[in-house]
């Protein structure tokens, strides 16, 4: 039995991540009637495990960052058994920003235009200078932290708070850098760097991708929800949206969704905006198929959950002789590097990676990153040398560029479901030669840059297998409905009153860290459901 | 001091129970993860032995609570252990290592996860533990003061334009 909500909401938001809380604020403060369906439910700083001495143990498996391992009420799982990589995120309000560093920079120019400068994927239907008035808006709405004037983007780039401290790590990093004559800047972080707005300033507990204790990220649920609620915007947590329905014209007409008890209900709406992000958005779009959209809603081209991307990542952690202070944060980029960005002749790949330094806080991850070592070289004697080494550990990282590949993918499980019976996704992905080349590529660059620092013991890793958080592209944007999902402004080409806001409708990756663009395009998105809000109407 | 808070807490649905082990180790599973301690962290040089440590063992049973997901795997290599000596400890913590990679890890990490949370060895291996400390309102830019970014700003503009403009 289904609960018929007698209201009829003018947007729909699904999902309460960065693109959820940019759309639900943009169009509450417009004075829309905004209804956000978000699965989880509200974290408190006071939850997160960087509280407790024993932290880095308890984000071994109960904190863990793959929902699989982690198995909470508000996760769904993930069908890998098809995938080289296992996909993360987390379910609460904020969304898998709850989890995210914060590093926040922006695509760059060349990334919006792969086909027509490498010749490979597709360009955007937008370009660099489109999206910055959007970054620069989001950037000073939250409070972003970083130096201008970085010569990897074009002149005139410049963030509302000045740049962290590089700290000891930083510097030494900078330093390697500085050696090989390569690209380095201070790291641009949404972390405010002072008090701003309702974000405390940065308290460097160093734990960001955990969870911040001191509210001083800029995660969906502190950055954005607070204004979106004073707004006037409702979030119904424990909301599980499961099907988009449509009317007799084939526009969509409102949501089903599941609450925590397993009652089903129904939220009517003039519009529905996805913000599920790339694995729950085509997941949603695929099971909301009917008699006129049977393969699946606004899937006309076949194009929903292909060509997921998700930035293989890949690192070097380096101990050095020196005290570095490694403990603390913000971690947060202490320093990015652009230097293998883009294609070069050269190189035996297309396109490139971001490198970037952090912090390696808390000793027992230090013991976790030394566990490569033969039995004898790390327990017995020699542990006693290894815990100390925690305080003297850079982590080098690279995100690297994933170009799109229809085969990679986004289906429904067959067998596999969700806690209330739901479909799950099934994920299949292979990673492509020329991202392997970029791997290898982008270690061994690492590790000339610990060389030229001074390191004296370093440890590659050349395929994060469960940490890619970036998931990108699953209902990609363009000019054509034949190759895409979504135009511009996030609009369905099959369902004029259906937006994509998420990183789903990403056409290519890059290799920068995704929120900070996932967020403009968001506020690009509701700006234009505002603007056009007159055409949308409630389907009979 | 009064609370309003519910005896039944309605469950959460994105933030995980504090894990608890399903129930206490026993006398001889303590002992034989004494044992398994003093095996993976010896004294050496200045550094006691991981019992040695004053807090161990309060520091010991938070470990276990904190990995309650391998409660069982860990609580059943310590009943193959229980009485051993420190030799046969050491060989079957190598083929642990060996051939039960994932139990070794949960096992390991709480030995050394517990050793790691007693304040004498943070105090000696200098680690002050995850903290507020907020950076000075002007030490970011007294660490650039320096020049260090001089070098990347003399080399100049180094992304590649789109053709667009």
């Amino acid at each position: 039995m289904t609960n018929h909500e007698d209201d009829v909401a003018d947007v729909v938001v699904v999902g309460s991540g960065p693109s959820g809380g940019v759309v639900a604020h943009t169009l509450a403060v417009r004075g829309f009637s905004v209804v956000c369906l978000e699965q989880g439910d509200w974290v408190n700083p006071t939850d997160y495990p960087a509280n407790h001495p024993e932290w880095e143990l308890l984000i071994q498996a109960q904190w863990a960052h793959d929902p699989n391992a982690r198995r909470l009420p508000a996760d769904y799982p993930l069908d890998v058994s098809d995938s080289d990589m296992w996909p993360v995120m987390f379910n609460a309000v904020g969304g898998s920003s709850i989890y995210y560093g914060a590093e926040w920079p922006r695509l760059l120019p060349s990334d919006f235009r792969v086909r027509s400068l490498d010749g490979v994927a597709d360009d955007w239907p937008i370009t660099y200078a489109d999206l910055a008035p959007y970054n620069d808006r989001i950037d000073a709405f939250i409070g972003v932290s970083g130096l201008g004037g970085d010569p990897a983007y074009p002149e005139g780039l410049d963030y509302p708070l000045p740049p962290h401290p590089l700290g000891k790590a930083g510097r030494k990093a900078a330093e390697g850098v500085n050696a090989l004559g390569w690209h380095w800047w201070p790291g641009t972080n949404a972390i405010p760097s002072q008090k701003f707005r309702g974000l405390s300033q940065c308290a460097r507990w160093g734990t960001c991708e955990w969870g911040c204790p001191e509210s001083s990220k800029a995660s969906s649920d502190v950055a954005f929800w607070p204004h979106a609620l004073r707004s006037g915007a409702t979030l119904i947590t424990g909301a599980r949206a499961r099907q988009i329905e449509t009317g007799r014209d084939g526009s969509v007409t409102g949501a089903i969704w599941i609450d925590r008890d397993g009652a089903e209900h129904r939220q009517r709406a003039r519009a529905v905006v996805l913000c599920a992000n790339g694995i729950g958005t085509p997941r949603l779009l695929l099971l909301s198929a009917s008699a006129r959209h049977p393969d699946g809603l606004a899937n006309s081209s076949g194009l929903v959950g292909k060509n997921l991307m998700l930035h293989p990542n890949c690192s070097v952690t380096g101990f050095y002789d020196e005290n570095l202070e490694s403990w603390r944060g913000p971690a947060g980029q202490l320093i990015h590097s652009m230097e293998f960005y883009d294609t070069r002749a050269d190189h035996d790949f297309v396109r490139g990676a971001k490198l970037h330094a952090l912090p390696t806080p808390g000793p027992l991850n230090a013991v976790e990153v030394h566990r490569a070592l033969p039995y004898d070289q790390l327990w017995g004697p020699a542990i006693h040398d290894i815990a100390r080494s925690h305080a003297r550990g850079i982590l080098w990282a690279a995100n690297t560029e994933d170009l799109p590949d229809e085969a990679n993918r986004v289906t429904l499980d067959p067998v596999l479901t969700d806690g209330d019976g739901v479909p799950a996704p099934k994920i299949h992905y292979r990673i492509s030669e020329n991202t392997r080349k970029i791997l290898r590529f982008a270690v061994d660059r690492m590790e000339e840059i610990h060389a030229a620092s001074g390191a004296v013991r370093t440890f590659p890793v050349e395929l994060w297998v469960d940490q890619p958080g970036h998931l990108l592209g699953t209902a990609r944007m363009g000019d054509d409905p034949a190759t895409s999902v979504v135009d511009s402004y996030g609009r369905a080409h099959d369902v004029p009153n259906l937006f994509i806001a998420d990183r789903s409708v990403f056409v290519t990756s890059g290799s920068a860290n995704p929120t900070c663009t996932i967020s403009a395009l968001a506020l690009r998105v509701a700006e234009h459901v505002a603007a056009t809000a007159k055409d949308q109407k409630v389907s009979a | 001091m009064t609370s309003n808070t519910p005896a039944t807490a309605p469950a959460r649905l994105s933030v995980p129970p504090r894990f608890t082990a399903p129930r206490p180790l026993t006398d001889a599973e303590t002992r034989a993860l004494r044992a398994i301690a003093d095996v993976l962290i010896p004294a050496s040089g200045d550094n006691p032995a991981a019992t040695a440590e004053p807090d161990f063992d309060t520091c010991l049973r938070r470990a276990v609570d904190a990995r309650a997901d391998a409660f069982d795997d860990i609580t059943a290599v310590l009943a193959r252990l229980d009485g051993a000596a420190a030799d046969v400890i050491d060989q079957a913590l190598r083929a642990l290592h060996a051939e039960q990679p994932v139990t070794f890890q949960a096992l390991s990490a709480v030995v050394a996860g517990a050793w790691l949370l007693t304040p004498t060895v943070r105090a000696r291996i200098g680690y002050p533990g995850q903290r507020r400390d907020p950076a000075r309102f002007d030490e970011a830019a007294d660490q650039l003061s320096d020049g260090i970014l001089d070098p990347v700003i003399a080399r100049g503009p180094v992304y590649t334009p789109d053709g667009t403009n």
